[in-house]
């Protein structure tokens, strides 16, 4: 984890507002993705946020080490979006533990880009790539953080990983052909 | 050909450009705006180390030699299966975090075949790849293999190769998956587990070839990858045994658990079991763990089993039914303890009570809320208490525990049924959900509060007038009364519909504490001529973890 943000959850977790809310919205697009990914709605995931954020204040002087901050706050966020989710019904667990997506990569035509060969992913998928690639969780927090097990992260990354740079190559090779 | 520095880069850049919706984004800097004074920060708990196997109260002396020397023992001692040679290769991937949760105990059981067929290689660069062991129980084909040849260079910080797997068996195509290969010193091992697609027959032979392509090398603890040259194909035969294979149905039973059947093969050990509704967290309380008479857990396997969601129950729920899938167990297990806890678990430690450590509140135990010991040969179950010998409690107090009790309108309540989605047109177009316009949505008591919070919804127009709201207990006694403000209504909508919400917060009589799956009423009257508006009987079935200071 980046010193600095060590640096200001150490000083969060002293009742500093100023370095939690530079924390919070340091991380304000990790936090939208995951809500987005679990509930799909804009309001409800703001809901689902404001709940974490606000329970986060309130405990992050009991977070025993520092460098556990993103998964923390994940952690936090799910149980908000579990809740909401339940609620509403509009969400279960099993979609992010699900037997792996093995149908075919989609047929490109020259307008697809980087957007869309990531796009086209599962949004569980895309979230794993954003938490790992983007906010710097290693597979082991994002397993702790989703509840899932690395194993089943990892392969997910892969996944991920593959998908995207076979459509990615793909991409180029048919604008090389222009 | 982009190195893969490239392609990260690339979704990097597109994770940085993702644009926050801006209701969130509103949201989130009000929030921060609004946040309190906080408390100074507490004396932070030292950290606790545990060495889990010192604790754990095995006698090396019960493990047969032959589990020993097949299985390798992680799944007992992990210290103490390092020290062992092994005659056998990678079914011991045990840890955690090096094998999904099928036929971990494969090799105790007969009937594993030694491979040991080399994989044909096509432009690896000296890698190559040994199918060293195969069995199949009709229901998954498991297959282990070594990786040898690999450079320093492919050693070096190296958290694990893996390579896309595309299989067939006779000819039926299997679901693709990725094997992935863990460094023993210079020599890499790894196991495959494949679902078949229909069960296999015992004695039939299954004709498997495989290509393993894309492999990749994955290292600096998982933060980078890059591509190796080449692939791998081959092909197995393996003879289908089913031998080990037992389903038992019409179990004799007594105590809170009733056990259904078991369905276990060296694959998979499933349990369909009757518990007793014990209200719902996050999810219905449903958190079964499978130990060995030992004290091994066996690891739960959420893919394959069947849970209760929160639409499966209501208020009249009294019992669950649902199917929990666990991974295989040793050859020769007689007897297995299936436990119930208040709370998930991630890791159970042996000889420890295990904890909890919710985002908001202090740590505490997760106590057993119920145990029965399964005889998988005589067909009986039988409540038991092996729980306190592993350092664990039972949840005598667990109704009273909660300091959170709530209801909330939810998508099998009766009224709700019809509604095929929770959109709230459809709500409000349900006949008698609503009465006089009003339902109540949501319903809280806080213990240490003590404090009732109620939400309404109204089906416009707006409220004009206040309302007294009352409620009382399964018995009738009071347990709070006051006004519900029609001044508190904010208009809202859902689906594009409109309709308006209020609420209102009570503190509570000196009643006697409420449980976890009480009832209560709720009754809304007209203050001027005290006729009923509303009246409701709901029970407090959902909890929330705080602890009671």
């Amino acid at each position: 984890m980046e010193q600095e943000t060590l640096r200001l959850v150490k000083l969060a977790r002293k009742g500093d507002r100023k370095a939690f809310t530079q924390l919070i919205l340091g991380n304000e697009q990790m936090l939208a993705r995951v809500a987005m990914t679990i509930l799909k709605n804009p309001e409800d995931a703001a809901d689902a946020v404001q709940d974490a954020v606000l329970d986060a204040w309130q405990s992050i002087g009991k977070l025993r080490q520092a460098k556990h901050f993103k998964t923390w706050l994940v952690r936090i966020l799910m149980n908000k979006c579990y809740r909401i989710g339940s609620q509403q019904s509009k969400y279960s667990h099993s979609q992010l533990e699900e037997v792996p997506d093995t149908s075919e990569l989609p047929d490109w035509d020259q307008t697809m880009d980087v957007n869309a060969a990531l796009q086209s992913l599962k949004e569980e998928d895309r979230l794993i790539l954003g938490l790992f690639y983007y906010d710097g969780l290693s597979t082991k927090e994002i397993s702790k953080a989703l509840s899932l097990s690395e194993d089943c992260v990892r392969q997910r990354l892969h996944r991920g990983r593959k998908r995207f740079q076979a459509a990615y190559t793909e991409k180029e090779e048919l604008c090389h052909e222009k | 050909m982009k190195n893969n520095q490239d392609y990260q880069g690339k979704i990097y850049a597109y994770f940085a450009k993702e644009e926050v919706p801006d209701a969130l984004h509103h949201r989130l800097e009000e929030t921060c705006r609004c946040l309190e004074e906080r408390p100074q920060e507490e004396k932070m708990p030292t950290a606790r180390r545990r060495y889990w196997w010192k604790g754990f109260g095995v006698a090396f002396a019960t493990v047969t030699a032959a589990f020993v020397l097949l299985c390798g023992v992680n799944a007992v001692n992990p210290v103490f299966a390092e020290s062992i040679p092994l005659i056998g290769k990678a079914f011991r991937f045990y840890n955690g975090d090096k094998k999904t949760m099928v036929g971990t105990y494969v090799g105790t059981y007969d009937g594993v075949a030694e491979v040991n067929a080399q994989a044909t290689p096509e432009s690896t660069q000296g890698l190559s790849l040994v199918l060293n062991e195969s069995y199949s129980d009709g229901e998954y084909v498991h297959l282990t293999f070594t990786m040898e040849g690999a450079s320093q260079q492919v050693l070096e910080d190296l958290y694990y190769v893996a390579g896309k797997v595309n299989a067939t068996a006779n000819g039926q195509e299997l679901d693709e998956t990725y094997l992935l290969l863990y460094p023993e010193g210079d020599t890499l091992l790894g196991a495959l587990s494949l679902p078949l697609k229909d069960n296999v027959s015992d004695g039939e032979t299954l004709n498997l070839s495989y290509q393993v392509s894309e492999i990749s090398r994955c290292f600096n603890n998982g933060g980078d990858h890059e591509e190796l040259p080449g692939a791998f194909q081959g092909q197995v035969s393996v003879t289908v045994d089913t031998s080990h294979n037992k389903t038992l149905n019409q179990f004799e039973n007594n105590g809170d658990i009733q056990i259904n059947w078991v369905e276990a093969t060296p694959s998979y050990t499933k349990i369909n079991y009757t518990i007793p509704f014990w209200g719902i967290s996050t999810m219905p309380v449903n958190f079964p763990q499978l130990y060995l008479t030992d004290g091994t857990n066996i690891q739960m396997n959420m893919e394959l089993s069947d849970l209760v969601l929160h639409e499966d129950v209501s208020e009249d729920t009294e019992t669950i039914t649902a199917t929990a899938c666990f991974d295989s167990l040793p050859s020769s297990t007689e007897e297995v303890v299936l436990r119930f806890f208040e709370e998930q678990i991630d890791q159970p430690q042996p000889g420890e009570a295990p904890m909890f450590y919710p985002p908001s509140g202090k740590e505490y135990e997760v106590r057993v809320l119920a145990e029965s010991t399964i005889d998988l040969d005589t067909g009986e179950a039988r409540s038991s208490q092996t729980y306190l010998d592993a350092g664990m409690h039972y949840a005598d107090d667990y109704r009273q525990r909660f300091e959170i009790l709530q209801w909330f309108m939810y998508i099998n309540d009766p009224d709700m049924a019809q509604l095929g989605q929770t959109a709230w047109k459809n709500v409000i177009a349900i006949p008698e959900l609503f009465q006089n316009g009003n339902s109540l949505w949501s319903f809280q008591y806080n213990k240490v509060q003590g404090q009732f919070q109620l939400h309404f919804v109204t089906d416009g127009p707006a409220p004009e007038k206040d309302l007294s709201v009352a409620i009382t207990d399964q018995d009738g006694n009071n347990l709070a009364q006051g006004s519900l403000s029609a001044a508190s209504a904010e208009e809202t909508s859902a689906g594009g519909d409109a309709y308006y919400e209020w609420g209102t917060t009570l503190d509570a009589s000196e009643v006697k504490d409420l449980q976890l799956m009480d009832f209560v009423t709720v009754t809304l009257t007209d203050p001027d001529s005290g006729e009923t508006v509303y009246q409701r009987t709901i029970r407090l079935i959902w909890r929330d973890w705080e602890q009671l200071q």
